[in-house]
């Protein structure tokens, strides 16, 4: 029991994470159109910021401060100068210019930082552990993070089901054509819905810094999970993408222990060493199978796709 | 254009191609002339590498469908060949077929889900099935888990003819011939047009009576099928098998190669792969990060060339 | 005798909005059907059912009497149903008569073979030119329909259609962009049609339709408010408040 409740904070902190990367992709897919293959080094930058800014002012606040900064910064930078050029274009130059990007930002960082992974230590202040109903301790920076990425999460709710720019947004994400039909400044939005993205997905880097390892090339299996969380909720959705974040972060960690329990029970030992970490690293990409066999538009997809 | 110019075109195309296959065939030649023996390896790697742009290019020019997810199926056909070996039967007659069966088969199941989704979704999906497979891969401790393993060249029909540097040139050679003669025929064929129309039009085409999702699979299948003899090929001529064949970042240069090439022909995306394993070659030779010298090339073709999306 | 085309009550409606409300017609072999409406009142909708683009969400779409209505719209093209596009559908890459012969090329032996050459086709072009030289676009037939007037499409449209030789002919807005000359002679050929094939018609020229249509139905906000010969829907209150009052 207390290993199950683990290992579900687990998913929901991965989930949490996966969001925060997830959504602002999913308005660039669904509003935009704009295969931005680049979003994951968003993430990487946000990891390196903080490592940086951790290492600079000692303070992990502070850190995170830089982090979102450098995030911003760097969304900036790449939706004026690559990422709004390439609007008008077709997906295939998209995929070739982010492509060039990834390899840009991922061999900038490790020409400047190395290809070894960095570890930012954890604040001191969160630096302990909760005993949780059960028995088991479990990590209080781990709730931080998922408290955080909970918060972001409500202040993105907030702001797109109840402002105007929101409702443009979800206009956008339901019929893109129309958007700029009926007058809307789709330039400004598209900036504001790139450059959001970034942050959050930088924001998302610099709390998953102090767990995990920062790399160069961490950017690349995040930003694969997030278009199956993209897939899973429905392309342009917001709602679909928080609930697909949790499924793919509670099937990564309950699903896998699930499925270990399950193997042992029914299959040798030895078998079970065998096919168990196959069939649970498919776990998440049969469940993107399955919704897609069965809804191919998403769990939840925004209003005219369905 | 017209019929004829259409002719003078493919003509011109099919002098590169000729002259493609030809300058990587010489190859043997050149590295004795040159006192550069690793230049047939190059050249054997990039034949095979136009090879399997060239299968991507049918999916993405003439099918209209672009797949972030190709190296998915070369690796399938790697960990066929692998699998033989481990299992003691390295035999190409049998490792062969099972590699492209392998392919095919991942292309059926996953084309079936994939296909039923457009545009960006499409894009997205056959780069998470491909990440599937290369976790699988991964997992597979038999196999030598994430470092992969080392591979032995495998008989021929009990022989060894296969086992010696000439066999393997001249198989990589073949493999580049097989693709650049076939493709232009299948693209040129009626099936080749049922997909182009589709493109373009899929209206008109299901209005004339096709099932066009069940075209695409067809398409999405050999295109699977043939990069699985290829990617069985890949892992002949390197020795050795490891996930990493089929990391999404394999993908995306595939993809990278076909745009650079132009998507319209194959043999623009042979040279593309032909252009892009050279000039990393000899960027290589200058400094260990020469990826900071080729991206932004790509980035500026990426936002200098092709057509504005109306 | 059993009517070429049959809609029997359907209905559809996308959320709050009903588009199709209660439909059902009858189109006899070889008749001419004509169904006009104002703007909005969801004939191309209702077209886009009895293709089988759509789905509706009851009510049934006959077919020579067979039940297609949960057929995809191959399908039911390979049963005999043809249509033409508002917008035209035509791949602009290929000439006018690759995107009529893709019709007979699907009917052939190997309508997918992986290596028989596509053009030039013996087995398909003959007939695909056959139904270009009926809309009197023959002498284009090699160019790309990038390089044709919006005329000459809308003509290769119906060469489309015609090529497949169906039972049942769904034409939306047919003279729509055509010039005096070109709208003549496609009324002259779609007179040349009726006995022959089954034509349901949406149309907005009164003229053509009330010269060609042997019946008329009147469709205003997904519904069928009229239907009977030109002259009686023409003297029909209902029908008439519908369009004067609309207009």
């Amino acid at each position: 029991m207390a290993l199950w409740l683990v290992q579900a904070l687990n998913g929901i902190g991965f989930g949490v994470l996966l969001f925060l990367i997830a959504a602002g992709l999913t308005l660039v897919f669904g509003v935009m159109d704009l295969v931005n293959l680049a979003h994951g080094v968003q993430y990487m930058l946000g990891a390196y910021c903080a490592v940086v800014g951790a290492q600079l002012t000692g303070s992990f606040a502070a850190a995170l401060l830089i982090a979102v900064a450098g995030a911003l910064a760097g969304g900036v930078i790449l939706e004026r100068l690559v990422l709004r050029p390439l609007l008008g274009r077709s997906h295939l130059q998209q995929v070739l210019g982010t492509y060039g990007l990834i390899l840009l930002l991922e061999e900038g960082a490790r020409a400047i930082f190395g290809p070894a992974p960095l570890s930012l230590g954890l604040p001191a202040m969160l630096d302990w552990s909760l005993r949780l109903p059960g028995g088991s301790t479990y990590p209080v920076y781990r709730l931080f993070l998922i408290g955080a990425g909970l918060v972001v999460a409500l202040a993105l709710w907030l702001a797109i089901d109840h402002t105007r720019t929101g409702m443009r947004l979800r206009a956008g994400a339901a019929n893109p054509v129309m958007l700029s039909a009926l007058g809307v400044d789709t330039g400004r939005l598209f900036g504001l819905v790139l450059i959001a993205g970034a942050v959050l997905a930088g924001f998302a880097g610099a709390l998953a810094a102090p767990i995990v390892s920062v790399e160069p090339g961490m950017g690349g299996a995040v930003l694969i999970l997030g278009f199956v969380v993209i897939v899973l909720g429905g392309t342009g959705s917001m709602r679909g993408a928080f609930l697909g974040a949790l499924l793919v972060g509670l099937m990564d960690t309950v699903g896998r222990g699930a499925l270990s329990a399950l193997l042992g029970a029914v299959l040798s030992p030895a078998a079970a060493r065998q096919a168990g970490p196959a069939l649970a690293s498919m776990l998440i990409y049969l469940m993107m199978a399955a919704v897609l066999a069965l809804r191919p538009g998403g769990l939840l997809p925004s209003p005219a796709r369905a | 254009m017209s019929i004829t110019l259409r002719a003078g075109r493919r003509a011109r195309a099919w002098n590169v191609g000729l002259g493609l296959w030809l300058a990587l065939a010489a190859a043997p030649w050149v590295a004795r002339l040159a006192a550069y023996p690793y230049l047939v390896d190059i050249a054997d790697r990039a034949a095979l590498t136009a090879a399997a742009a060239i299968s991507l290019q049918f999916l993405v020019g003439v099918a209209g469908l672009v797949s972030l997810g190709h190296a998915a199926f070369l690796g399938i056909g790697g960990y066929a060949a692998l699998a033989f070996a481990v299992g003691g039967a390295n035999e190409a007659a049998l490792s062969l077929p099972a590699a492209v069966i392998g392919a095919a088969s991942f292309a059926a199941l996953t084309g079936l889900l994939a296909l039923r989704t457009r545009g960006v979704t499409f894009i997205m999906i056959t780069l998470a099935f491909a990440q599937m497979a290369y976790f699988i891969a991964q997992s597979f401790e038999l196999f030598g888990g994430s470092d992969g393993m080392p591979l032995d060249p495998p008989a021929l029909l009990g022989t060894g003819l296969l086992r010696s540097p000439a066999a393997l040139h001249g198989i990589a050679l073949l493999a580049l011939a097989a693709c650049l003669v076939g493709a232009p025929r299948l693209t040129r064929s009626r099936f080749g047009r049922v997909l182009r129309a589709g493109t373009e039009s899929p209206a008109r085409v299901i209005a004339a009576g096709f099932d066009l999702r069940a075209v695409r699979l067809r398409a999405y299948v050999l295109s699977g099928a043939a990069a699985g003899a290829i990617g069985w090929l890949l892992a002949e001529h390197a020795g050795f098998v490891s996930p990493a064949m089929m990391e999404w970042r394999v993908s995306g240069e595939l993809l990278v190669m076909v745009i650079l090439g132009g998507t319209r022909t194959p043999e623009g995306a042979g040279l593309g792969a032909v252009g892009l394993v050279a000039a990393e070659e000899v960027l290589a030779a200058f400094t260990d990060h020469w990826r900071l010298l080729l991206a932004p090339v790509l980035i500026l073709i990426a936002l200098r060339f092709g057509p504005r999306r109306p | 005798m059993t009517p070429a085309l049959e809609l029997r009550a359907l209905n559809l409606a996308f959320g709050a909005l009903a588009v199709t409300r209660n439909v059902s017609l009858a189109v006899a072999p070889g008749e001419a059907h004509a169904l006009i409406g104002p703007n909005g009142a969801g004939k191309t909708t209702l077209l886009a059912q009895i293709a089988g683009t759509l789905r509706p969400a009851s009510g049934r779409v006959l077919l020579a009497g067979r039940d297609v209505t949960a057929l995809p719209p191959h399908r039911r093209a390979l049963l005999g149903l043809a249509r033409t596009f508002q917008v035209s559908a035509l791949a602009h890459g290929l000439s006018a008569l690759e995107n009529v012969a893709l019709a007979v090329q699907r009917r052939t032996a190997r309508p997918l073979a992986l290596l028989r050459r596509a053009a030039p086709d013996p087995e398909a072009d003959g007939a695909a030119l056959a139904a270009l030289e009926a809309v009197g676009i023959a002498a284009r037939a090699g160019l790309p329909v990038r390089d044709l007037s919006h005329g000459e499409r809308r003509a290769a449209e119906i060469a489309c259609a015609l090529a497949a030789r169906p039972a049942c002919l769904l034409l939306d807005e047919p003279l729509a962009g055509l010039g005096p000359a070109e709208a003549a002679a496609m009324i002259g050929l779609l007179r040349g049609l009726k006995g022959r094939t089954a034509m349901l018609l949406v149309e907005h020229d009164m003229e053509a339709v009330f010269a060609l249509a042997d019946r008329v139905s009147v469709l205003v906000r997904g519904e069928i408010i009229a239907s009977g010969a030109p002259a009686l829907v023409r003297a029909d209150p209902a029908a008439r408040a519908a369009y004067l009052g609309e207009d």
